[in-house]
């Protein structure tokens, strides 16, 4: 989302003033979700058995375009029209104690299973009517629901045990009112059908690539928030996808894939044709020279992670655990709860989460935006400062000693919103230049008495695993690893390799960084949907990484090949059966 | 909720000449070729046989609601269905259970031979091997287990080769956003009614089909409707809904914007009378399904025993259609008969959908006559035989059979007044005062507005037989004939016996579209019928809340 900032800062100064602006361009949606939450509150903050006391209209509308060729052809044309999502967040109780309260041990509610499928769909015109009678009725079964929740929680508070973490269910926050600019969403839909066709087409020649795509999307999201604080937020963002994907299977029966792309707030952030051309042909003999190598044995020693990768794992194996309500919920394994303070890594490392950000260097970020979906400014966040844990990021739900949200309450339509990362930029005070930190790899091999060590060069994200039940560890999904050794050896390309490994354990063995700082743009999914984010680092030297060797399928490549480069083939022998 | 139209085919008039520059063709016979004379995998041979179905749809589908569009989406997408077979046809890896009913992948929707025949390479690589598979667990369980007269698993049919035109879409967007704008606005007149929606479907279906016994075809259809539905809530909390589903195969067969406003505006007005009826009592005694509800009274319980009648192996003879080793038996009244016609078009004057010229297994359709004078006579087949039919009768609805336009014919028609007499008579040997009259069941249709009322109806339906509930009721005094709309009504547990309840039918007959147990509405060509004996059971005590607080557009007025 591109703001003006001399814009922003005029209207944030008047919001800190107290001065409560009509907004720009509130048109009739905001009309309609206003009148209509002023009416429901008016008429159920008595009504009920327990009082409302908070309600917020949060209205989505996407639009996307979606393009996608494989060896030369269209996958399909699906017309994605407007589409509108209402979120309704819905309060009763008072602030310390209200209905989202977590109920421990909850299991499944019978008598709620049908939830609120069924509830009316927002119109995606602008009828004032038509949208109110769509907020209507979704408002109703709200607040019929909270009522039924908040019964439970009190119910549940008094029979378990007192929670470790007494902090309030809701967090004081200033009102915010801001209208952004409307982004321009003209997407020449035949033009990129024609890109993607030539671009495609380039696979055929490589028969070792057995499927494979290129792929572009463009979603505006336009969004609408009111409260009964007193916030109004109107704003719109555009991301932009360019990408391809390539896969293959070895001869032993391993399904190998690779990735390549691009995710930017503006089109001009994505590639040109020429380059896109260079990416597609460099993906299609990375993933022959994938397919030809050497599988990776199960291993612990010293290595590389690129810029790009060790920003995904620590998006991973930290981003994940510093999500502010998870310090609170018993069943998740809090690993940093109790660590604010503390030394959690090397003292030369620190993170920060940064949405506010645009840009590291020239490179934008996926994770930049100005209000976060609870209508929160996001804040500069420093999670790590020397390596001591200093911070969570927070939403409204408040753990012990954070009261407050620092903007990074995210979601998806159709989610409800919970800390996610934004920007996470992982920042070093020890730096060499990347041929250094080859050069430490290679000696620290020799120091471990390891055979060889490892570089990662590419990671296409992974999971984690932050529930208690479950081990507290991580997979990430390497997309080339190389085989690094400390005689001189050339560097050989390896199938077949997970990272495994336990968080803590991971990051206080760090021993250096580059000075090649890169960005990884993404999507993250987690509870409260897909959200754009980036993650930033320099290559990092670790001293120990865990790696196993990937299940594989057991499935034979294609018995015949590819038609195109079948020498036998009907269509060139010109040969025919008798048969119609 | 989606009405797919799979069976609203309406085929263009006339053949096209034979195509053979026909490009998906091309890319099929190619592949086709290459596979049987090359796949080879260890001890297995090429496949014994190989079919392609190619479905190219495009569709275009608009919501709206209370005077706004709240959604418009569709598209254009290709898939490939794969029949791959490996053995031969006396034992081969299809008709287990646990098999994949097949397989396939969507294709490109570009004309382009090369990236067109890259994906069935892919995807039939992936049906040859899976095949092997199946067919080794298949003898497996053949050799542990003893299957006594075990049918083959194909029957010989003689090729039939029928190309005509392909279809496009064509409709008209901004037409029918406004009119489903316009319709959907009605309800902006009437308070009491909840929620409400208007949806308009369109699509069209190009197929070709080809294997290696000399069967090939290709054609198109293309389908229309318009969905209006509505939900009230009466004032002690039942919630009760219903839709009206017009149809056809071109977009000037469905209502014109003011019939489909006044279709609306009946709507309304029949929920408002129905919340304000009085809940009915329990009942047991017979019922006269008139009308609409006596095609939907056939389609519910009688469409699903008419196909599907061979058995799969490994589920050790359970599950499956009951009737299936009745034929020769009396399975409903001895004056009525069953008829299952693909090839009819029209029924004294009224359109017919869903007729079709070959199945899916590419054999011509034949009229068939199911049940005569009561007495099964033979299922709807597809090319699975069974113990006692061995050859297809072009029934094959995805490979299985099943019933295209369902005709009931009866020996024992009577006129309207004749008919409620009979009901009358009826109601008075069971002593009873009062009698029931039933003119629509409870819509599929109308689902979305309240899935949970709905499914628990679904649900709540006992015994095989599940009728929906019905949403046009009446009670009906035996001595005067006077009528009094009453709502809540559930059927009791309901047998298959009920087919041998028939005591008489109307002569009202006419095409109408009504749903069965699957999702796509069939068309049922039925008179009224006359039931000796049914359960009606009252509504249960529990309903949901009335809204906290009123309708915006409504508050004050």
């Amino acid at each position: 989302m591109r703001i003006r900032s001399a814009v922003v800062t005029a209207l944030l100064a008047v919001v800190l003033l107290g001065a409560r602006q009509e907004p720009q361009g509130s048109g009739p949606v905001l009309k309609a979700m206003q009148a209509e939450l002023d009416r429901a509150f008016a008429k159920l903050k008595a009504s009920g058995e327990s009082p409302l006391y908070y309600l917020c209209y949060r209205v989505y509308e996407t639009e996307s375009v979606s393009v996608s060729a494989t060896y030369g052809a269209i996958d399909n044309q699906r017309r994605s029209e407007k589409s509108r999502t209402l979120d309704v967040e819905l309060r009763v109780g008072n602030p310390k104690l209200d209905n989202t309260h977590k109920i421990r041990d909850e299991g499944w509610d019978l008598s709620d299973r049908y939830g609120r499928s069924g509830a009316p769909q927002m119109p995606v015109e602008d009828d004032e009517t038509a949208i109110r009678n769509a907020l209507w009725l979704t408002t109703d079964a709200h607040f019929k629901s909270a009522q039924k929740r908040y019964i439970k929680v009190k119910a549940n508070k008094a029979v378990k045990v007192e929670e470790e973490d007494t902090s309030d269910d809701f967090s004081v926050e200033k009102a915010q009112v801001f209208s952004g600019p409307p982004a321009t969403f003209a997407i020449d839909r035949p033009g990129w059908e024609q890109r993607l066709r030539k671009l495609s087409m380039i696979y055929k020649d490589y028969k070792d690539v057995f499927n494979s795509s290129v792929s572009f999307a463009a979603v505006r999201t336009r969004r609408w928030l009111v409260n009964t604080e007193g916030s109004r937020i109107q704003d719109e963002r555009i991301q932009y996808r360019l990408f391809t994907v390539v896969e293959t299977v070895a001869d032993d029966g391993m399904e190998l894939s690779l990735y390549d792309g691009v995710e930017a707030a503006t089109p001009d952030a994505l590639p040109d044709d020429a380059r896109m051309q260079e990416t597609v042909k460099t993906l299609a003999k990375q993933l022959t020279e994938l397919r030809a190598a050497p599988i990776a044995d199960t291993y612990a020693g010293p290595a590389i992670l690129r810029s790009k990768a060790a920003g995904v794992v620590f998006h991973e194996i930290f981003g994940h655990r510093i999500e502010g309500h998870r310090q609170k919920d018993e069943e998740e394994g809090r690993t940093f709860a109790k660590k604010v303070g503390q030394s959690v890594m090397p003292e030369f490392i620190t993170v920060v989460d940064d949405p506010p950000r645009e840009f590291l260097g020239k490179t934008p970020l996926n994770g930049h935006y100005q209000f976060d979906d609870e209508g929160v400014p996001a804040q500069k966040v420093t999670l790590v400062d020397k390596g001591i844990l200093r911070s969570f990021l927070m939403g409204r739900s408040p753990v012990k000693n954070f009261p407050n949200s620092n903007g990074h309450g995210r979601c998806s339509p159709g989610n409800s919103p919970v800390a996610r990362q934004g920007n996470l930029i992982v920042d070093s005070t020890k730096r060499v230049p990347y041929a250094k930190l080859r050069e430490m790899l290679l000696e620290e091999i020799k120091k471990q008495g390891k055979p060889y060590g490892l570089i990662f060069d590419d990671i296409a994200g992974g999971f984690t695993m932050t529930q208690s039940f479950l081990p507290q560890s991580f997979k990430l999904l390497p997309l080339r690893v190389w085989r690094v050794y400390p005689d001189g050896k050339p560097d050989e390309v390896l199938r077949g390799v997970d990272i495994v490994g336990t968080p803590l354990a991971s990051l206080e063995k760090i021993l250096c960084a580059a000075d090649d700082d890169d960005v990884f743009n993404g999507t993250c999914g987690a509870e409260s949907g897909w959200v754009p984010v980036a993650a930033c680092s320099p290559s990092l030297l670790v001293g120990t990484i865990e790696v196993e060797r990937q299940q594989k399928s057991q499935d034979r490549p294609p018995l015949l090949p590819a038609p195109r480069h079948d020498p036998d083939d009907p269509s060139k022998s010109g040969k025919k059966e008798g048969q119609p | 909720m989606r009405i797919a139209f799979a069976s609203l085919l309406l085929l263009a008039a006339g053949a096209a000449p034979q195509d053979d520059e026909d490009l998906i063709f091309r890319v099929l016979r190619d592949e086709r070729q290459r596979s049987l004379a090359r796949l080879k995998l260890e001890k297995s041979g090429p496949p014994y046989y190989l079919e392609y179905t190619v479905t190219e749809s495009e569709s275009f589908q608009i919501n709206g609601s209370f005077g706004a569009v709240t959604g418009r989406g569709g598209g254009k997408s290709r898939y490939c269905s794969i029949d791959l077979r490996v053995g031969d046809r006396t034992l081969d890896n299809t008709n287990f259970a646990g098999a994949s009913s097949g397989g396939g992948t969507s294709l490109t929707v570009d004309d382009d031979y090369d990236a067109l025949r890259h994906e069935l390479w892919l995807a039939t690589d992936r049906e040859y091997k899976s095949s092997i598979e199946e067919l080794e667990k298949k003898k497996a369980f053949l050799q542990q287990n003893t299957v006594q007269d075990r049918p083959d698993d194909m029957t010989v049919e003689e090729p039939v080769v029928l190309i005509r035109p392909t279809v496009k879409l064509e409709v008209d967007r901004d037409k029918w956003s406004a009119t489903v704008r316009k319709v959907s606005a009605v309800f902006r007149d009437f308070p009491k009614i909840q929620k409400s929606m208007v949806t308009f479907y369109s699509r069209s279906e190009s197929k070709w089909f080809l294997n290696n016994e000399g069967f090939k075809n290709r054609g198109g259809e293309v389908s229309f409707a318009l969905v209006i539905g509505a939900l009230i809530q009466a004032d002690d909390g039942m919630k009760l809904s219903d839709a009206e589903l017009f149809a056809g195969a071109t977009d000037k067969d469905l209502p014109t914007p003011e019939a489909a406003e006044k279709a609306a505006r009946d709507l309304a007005k029949r929920l408002e009378q129905l919340a304000a009826a009085p809940k009915v009592e329990e009942y047991r005694g017979p019922i006269l399904f008139e009308g609409q509800s006596g095609a939907e009274f056939f389609a519910l319980a009688l469409t699903s025993q008419l196909g599907s009648s061979h058995e799969q192996l490994g589920r050790g003879g359970s599950g499956g259609n009951p009737w299936r080793e009745q034929i020769g038996q009396r399975v409903t009244s001895a004056f009525i008969s069953v008829i299952s016609d693909p090839t009819a078009r029209e029924f004294n004057g009224a359109p017919i959908l869903g007729g079709y010229d070959v199945d899916d297994d590419g054999v011509r359709g034949q009229k068939l006559t199911l049940i005569d004078k009561g007495v099964l006579k033979t299922f709807c087949m597809s090319r699975i035989p069974t113990r006692n039919i061995k050859k297809s009768n072009g029934h094959s609805r995805d490979g299985v059979g099943g019933p295209s336009t369902i005709f009931i014919e009866s020996a024992k028609k009577l006129p309207r007044e004749e008919l409620m007499k009979r009901l009358f008579e009826l109601g008075k040997d069971e002593g009873l005062t009062h009698v029931y009259v039933v003119r629509k069941l409870a819509n599929p249709a109308a689902a979305s507005l309240d899935y949970q009322t709905f499914y628990q109806g679904m649900m709540d339906a006992r015994g095989p037989v599940r009728l929906l509930p019905p949403i046009q009721l009446y009670r009906v005094n035996v001595e005067d004939g006077k009528e009094e709309l009453v709502r809540g009504a559930r059927f009791g547990n309901i047998s298959l016996r009920i087919l041998r309840d028939i005591k008489a039918t109307g002569d009202d007959a006419k095409p109408r579209l009504a749903f069965g147990r699957s999702t796509d509405p069939g068309m049922v060509v039925a008179p009224s019928v006359l039931i000796s004996e049914i359960e009606i059971s009252k509504p249960g005590k529990e309903t949901e809340k009335l809204p906290s607080y009123p309708h915006p557009f409504f508050e004050g007025k």
